[in-house]
């Protein structure tokens, strides 16, 4: 071939390819990688740097509270996870297989959780039953505080997560198999036990690795309402903020690590066997059959159980509009207005949170989005997406706290010493130290993989042969992007900006080392108000919060149905009929 | 005509696997050209690396003379359709084919007419306003061939475009496609794994498999003079027979293949003096003729078949002769149209 013109024989488009996959790797090594060496280096090394070997896992454990920290986070895990999976197990049973009435409404206020801070549950269970409690000035008398106070708050944070993995798993069945079993002469407990519950085995699994995990690592229940008892996250706390000692610190995130790395590879292990189990498309779908004492129970069962969970609701609306419960039991505004307030810095950590939130979703959907579509639909530089594809999936296996402690660790280093060859080299992601910036990239590193997992199932879901039909008519890889890729996954693209900016509105175990008085977010604030006693306060900002994250969500939903009917349109009608059955 | 493609030793791995083995083929400008074998063979992956979609691990690629080996697929000049088509769902037809003649930076009015012009091409200006989800399946594949052509490519690549459709439809679209190639004069390059579409509508047909190319000729070519068994079984129905000597050689180890299509066989009636003596095992109708599946009678003058024989007869034939199942008749072989194979193995292995 004559030596033409180099753009004559390499696209520009490949080219750009190659700098975003190059682009994104370089970011996981910064983001990622090097923050994780940093806090294991952590690990090994004393204050000044000095490689010490075990020496701060020995002093580790032979201190009586620490080890007295992780046995306590082992057993309130366990109970939380026996309780959660329980309840929630019966729940999507009840919403799958009886016929019990309101399913929606109970479907909602089960939801509901989700949408504030776990330390809110903390909270509500203080203004319940603390000294100056609703329920203690009626006469309950339940001391909360502490152990017992934890598992319930933990039950109401990994409540929702539990029930939407069960729900999926219970909704997915083959009738034809109870139809043959009461052929068989089979009774319905039998079958509960020889079908159903077989049949939902790695829904199960994988919800009681994620409320494990979850409440293993969760900061916000045990600062809220812990008292005095210990738990691994609050003395990473205290270690960290408090004393600033990074090395005990960096030894807990190692603790704090371990369940999820192990549930993450029992995960991965459960998925592999469930997509090999998947049942057969001939599958018939449950029919409820009628049962007046079955669905009495669970018409019973569901009304307590989503009770209890607005009781903690009310009890925050109780406290935020009442002067001062129990003296001055009259209405009342003034806790909304943070002015007047010395603590925490009121309404302004509310609109950080706000921006920053809107950032994360924005950033974060993009960044998630490129990534996957780079490893999914681009042919170069395989070797590099494979990589890619490897930390995606990393930050799964990665506590928040141990996100948060790994940027601070890695930030606020001004210098790095390379020992080898005897230089100092500057540290350029130094000036995100402090800022809203290292918030944003430690919520997006926090939530990559989840969001990475829609994006690429949604991805996958797509002809794998556009791209190459845009390459036929040199049609460059953004505008087939633009035009048809995410256009054809909208709904995913919403749902990861939803979940980015909902979980940025809550989540503050990756915030707790990186905020500054300048940059705080409104849940983190929460922290501050509660340990300055000003508890009206903080359910006045639990609800800002609480409306702010149901708002979004209900405009989410709107803007969802609405796209959901156009893409209607394009769908087949096979397709089209499922959806709309779905949307029914 | 002149040469437009050229695959120069192609050899894809992955990993351990080998979907091409040293493969070698060539096109002439304006030929249909239809790349055959069963599934896994490595056809479509050979298709893919002429478009640039795959690379390959050895061996090169010339277009137009030029080595294009490295070049990116945009950079290529083809059309291509796809087994799914890959129409974009969300694009309505004509947006569908205006996509790749907007990023060329075609003026509007060029752009209208070129659009009006291959909807016309391919019939179905009609439907041009509707998504790809309320069209049939031949009507896609069309909207596809129609999006394929309107770059003016040099060449059209087709990834089994039939195969979606039904039995039918792919008849008529079969027909409508090769008289579009013979009508534009376009190179083309057809994956399939259906002899009769090959057979039907190639200019040259490229038999492979298991990563290799088994024989490339005319379709008169490979049915008529197979290379091997595998390519007389492969296309069209053939009967074949193991001898237990060589004629040729004294090699024990040696076997012999003869084979023969069932239209070389011709029926006689039992009473006829000549042929070889069978027993009608089956019969199964087709329409305008039986075929027949015949066994050699134990009393037969012919000992060397092992295999049951399988012979088409008009029913005009099948009428007269009265044939039954079970019934006794008798064959004779149309010699001149018998092919011979040398093999190692006892029994005809199709490679």
């Amino acid at each position: 071939m004559s030596r033409s013109r180099l753009t004559d024989r390499i696209s520009p488009a490949e080219i750009l390819q190659r700098l975003i996959i190059i682009l994104s790797v370089v970011c996981f090594v910064f983001f990622l990688i090097v923050p994780i060496i940093t806090i294991f280096s952590g690990v090994v090394t004393d204050s000044k740097g000095n490689y010490v070997g075990m020496e701060n896992f020995r002093s580790y454990f032979a201190n009586p509270s620490l080890l007295t920290a992780i046995l306590n986070s082992i057993k309130i895990s366990v109970v939380t996870t026996l309780i959660s999976v329980t309840i929630a197990y019966m729940l999507a049973y009840a919403m799958n297989r009886t016929a019990i009435k309101c399913k929606a409404v109970y479907k909602y206020i089960s939801m509901l959780p989700l949408f504030v801070p776990t330390m809110v549950h903390g909270l509500a269970l203080t203004y319940l039953f603390g000294k100056k409690g609703i329920l203690t000035s009626m006469g309950v008398d339940f001391p909360v505080a502490g152990e017992v106070g934890i598992v319930i708050a933990e039950v109401i944070y990994t409540l929702p997560q539990a029930y939407m993995v069960l729900m999926v798993a219970l909704s997915s069945t083959d009738y034809r198999l109870y139809e043959a079993a009461s052929a068989f002469g089979s009774s319905s407990v039998r079958s509960f036990f020889s079908i159903t519950l077989p049949g939902s085995k790695y829904g199960l699994i994988s919800a009681a690795t994620l409320c494990f995990t979850l409440s293993f690592t969760d900061f916000g229940a045990p600062q809220a309402i812990g008292a005095n008892y210990p738990v691994l996250s609050t003395s990473i706390y205290k270690y960290v903020v408090g004393q600033q000692n990074f090395q005990m610190g960096a030894v807990i995130g190692v603790l704090l690590t371990i369940p999820a790395v192990i549930s993450f590879a029992i995960d991965r292990i459960s998925a592999k066997k469930a997509a090999n189990n998947e049942i057969s498309s001939k599958a018939v779908a449950y029919k409820i059959t009628p049962s007046t004492g079955r669905d009495i129970f669970y018409q019973i069962f569901c009304t307590v159980v989503s009770i209890l969970i607005l009781s903690i609701f009310l009890a925050v609306f109780t406290i935020a509009f009442i002067k001062r419960w129990p003296y001055e039991k009259v209405f009342t505004l003034e806790h909304f207005d943070f002015s007047s307030k010395l603590v925490g810095s009121g309404i302004s950590t509310f609109i950080f949170s706000i921006k920053m939130a809107a950032i994360t979703a924005i950033a974060g959907t993009l960044a998630v989005f490129l990534t996957a579509y780079m490893v999914y639909k681009t042919r170069p530089m395989p070797m590099l997406r494979k990589t890619i594809h490897f930390c995606s999936m990393l930050p799964m296996a990665l506590p928040g706290m141990v996100v948060g402690l790994a940027y601070i660790m890695f930030f606020n280093k001004p210098f790095f010493d390379i020992e080898a060859l005897q230089i100092r080299v500057m540290n350029p992601f130094n000036v995100l130290y402090q800022t809203m910036w290292i918030m944003v990239i430690a919520n997006i590193i926090h939530m990559f993989s989840t969001t990475y997992i829609t994006a690429s199932t949604a991805l996958k879901k797509l002809d794998k042969e556009y791209e190459n039909a845009a390459d036929s008519m040199n049609i460059p890889f953004y505008k087939i992007m633009a035009k048809v890729s995410i256009p054809m996954c909208i709904t995913a693209v919403l749902e990861t900006a939803q979940y980015f900016f909902l979980n940025s509105m809550t989540t503050i175990s990756a915030l707790v080392f990186l905020y500054s008085p300048q940059s705080k977010p409104a849940a983190l604030s929460l922290v501050s108000m509660e340990d300055n006693g000003d508890f009206e306060s903080a359910a006045a900002m639990s609800l800002i919060i609480f409306a702010c994250n149901v708002g979004m969500r209900i405009i989410y939903e709107i803007v969802n149905k609405t796209l959901a009917k156009r893409m209607s349109r394009w769908e087949n009608p096979k397709q089209a009929e499922k959806t709309a059955k779905k949307a029914a | 005509m002149s040469e437009l493609l050229r695959a120069e030793g192609i050899t894809k791995k992955y990993g351990s696997f080998t979907a091409l083995d040293n493969v070698s083929m060539s096109a002439e400008e304006g030929e249909f050209v239809c790349l055959l074998g069963p599934s896994g063979c490595g056809k479509t992956t050979l298709l893919r690396i002429i478009a640039g979609l795959e690379n390959a691990t050895e061996g090169k690629i010339y277009i137009g003379g030029e080595d294009a080996t490295k070049l990116h697929p945009s950079k290529r000049n083809f059309g291509i359709v796809f087994q799914s088509y890959a129409l974009f769902p969300n694009l309505k037809v004509w947006q569908n084919i205006d996509f790749g003649l907007k990023c060329k930076k075609v003026p509007k009015a060029e752009r209208e007419e070129r659009i009006a012009e291959v909807l016309d091409l391919v019939n179905i200006t009609d439907h041009k306003d509707k998504y790809p989800s309320q069209l049939s399946g031949g009507q896609q594949q069309r909207v596809a061939i129609a999006r394929a052509l309107a770059l003016s490519p040099k060449f059209l690549l087709l990834d089994e475009p039939l195969s979606a459709l039904d039995a039918k439809v792919r008849q008529k679209v079969r027909v409508e496609l090769k008289n579009l190639q013979n009508k534009l004069g376009i190179t083309t390059i057809m994956v399939t794994h259906d002899q009769e579409e090959a057979l039907t509508m190639a200019d040259k047909i490229v038999v492979m498999n298991n990563a290799c190319i088994k024989q490339i000729g005319t379709p008169n070519e490979v049915y008529d003079h197979p290379d091997s068994p595998f390519v007389a079984d492969f296309i069209g129905s053939i009967n074949m027979f193991t001898t237990n000597y060589n004629e040729d050689n004294d090699d024990p180890n040696r076997f012999k293949i003869k084979a023969i299509r069932p239209e070389n066989i011709e029926v006689l009636p039992n009473t006829a003096p000549e042929g070889v003596k069978v027993k009608v095992i089956n019969i199964e109708f087709h329409g305008a003729t039986y075929r027949l599946t015949l066994r050699l009678r134990e009393d037969s003058a012919v000992t060397l078949m092992d295999n049951d024989i399988t012979v088409d007869v008009p029913t005009s034939v099948f009428t007269e002769y009265d044939i039954k199942q079970g019934g006794h008749i008798k064959v004779k072989f149309n010699d001149s149209r018998m092919i011979y194979y040398n093999t190692d193995k006892e029994q005809p292995v199709l490679v």
